[in-house]
């Protein structure tokens, strides 16, 4: 996926000099793209949490807006958007896995035996990906999930273009492992 | 040259992500005609893609839904929503004409006139109170309104010392 979102030179000037018309501009480009991207990443689940995050980021990019050149706007703000879905996933892993086991323990309590198959391999994915380290799993979803080329994701996560082609294996391996340890059939 | 598994599983998760070269692409084929465990991983790798899609898919529904389950039995249809409406502008109209009406002059009140018109400082509240009563219901003339406020001031003198004492 490539973006066609690019921006002139005087926005960027406009940013740099903490101008809020340039920050309007920006932000009525950005805002439907940045908001579908992070709702994707948190699974449609918390789309009060994905209008936030997509808040910051326009105030980060307002406080400092330390781009190169104004062709690096969008991949500056999708960078921002990733790296505080990342730090959400981060706090929040704990807390979810406490809930997560006390979800279990209650549907075993309640016999929930009657669910498709179907419907428990998602929860056993969801599980697996909620498990899976934030370095790993953002990459992991760039490519599954928006089909980013691994140039544009290490453009985007600050990150050298074999470090992500490792990541993205390595995620793969572990959810294969975590998927196998929830008796997910794979071969 | 034999490589190692891991090196060419690493191929095998490059090509799903379409990442490798025509030539590393025959390498892989060759190989994975001669190991069974990397065509394994292979197909594991192809099964977790569709499954993340499933999830991602399962989700993007689940949120259609709970959005239309949330919003729309809330809206009523437009034919009832209508009458409803007109109705309510109806009440907004007469309550509100009602309470407008407070301030409304009564008909016989004469337009006032500020020249004799004493200052609040002067008089108590209740003597400006009946003094207004006065202007407005029975001042007849001028003359009038001043012996009217001669005679509050008067009230107000005799009240005075009662005043004081409390």
């Amino acid at each position: 996926m490539t973006h066609s979102l690019t921006f002139d030179k005087s926005v960027l000037d406009g940013l740099r000099q903490r101008d809020n018309t340039a920050l309007a501009v920006v932000v009525d480009q950005m805002r439907g793209p940045l908001t579908r991207f992070v709702r994707k990443l948190l699974h449609y689940q918390d789309d009060a949490l994905a209008d936030d995050i997509v808040q910051e980021s326009f105030i980060a990019l307002h406080r400092s807006p330390n781009v190169q050149s104004a062709d690096k706007i969008h991949s500056y703000l999708f960078r921002i958007a990733a790296n505080k879905v990342t730090d959400h996933w981060r706090r929040a892993s704990r807390q979810r896995r406490l809930v997560r086991q006390a979800g279990q323990r209650q549907s075993l309590a309640r016999g929930e035996d009657d669910m498709t198959e179907k419907t428990l391999v998602r929860l056993a994915v969801e599980q697996s990906l909620s498990e899976l380290p934030a370095k790993y799993r953002l990459p992991l979803l760039l490519v599954e999930y928006e089909h980013y080329a691994y140039q544009e994701i290490a453009e985007l996560l600050g990150l050298s273009l074999a470090n992500v082609k490792t990541r993205v294996f390595r995620a793969r391996e572990k959810m294969i492992t975590l998927l196998k340890q929830r008796e997910v059939t794979y071969e | 040259m034999n490589k190692p598994c891991a090196y060419y599983r690493r191929l095998i998760s490059r090509r799903i992500d379409g990442d490798l070269s025509p030539e590393e692409n025959g390498h892989l084929q060759r190989h994975l005609s001669l190991c069974a465990s990397c065509r394994r991983a292979q197909a594991n790798y192809r099964q977790l893609s569709e499954n993340l899609q499933n999830v991602l898919t399962a989700a993007q529904e689940n949120s259609t839904t709970s959005r239309k389950t949330a919003v729309l039995p809330r809206r009523r249809s437009r034919t009832v929503r209508r009458p409803l409406a007109l109705a309510a502008a109806a009440m907004v109209l007469v309550i509100g004409g009602l309470w407008l009406s407070r301030f409304l002059p009564p008909n016989n009140a004469r337009p006032n006139t500020t020249a004799s018109r004493p200052s609040a400082k002067n008089l108590d509240t209740s003597a400006w109170t009946t003094y207004r009563y006065y202007r407005q219901k029975k001042a007849p003339s001028d003359d009038y309104d001043e012996s009217l406020l001669a005679a509050f001031r008067t009230y107000q003198d005799f009240t005075a010392p009662a005043d004081a004492n409390r």
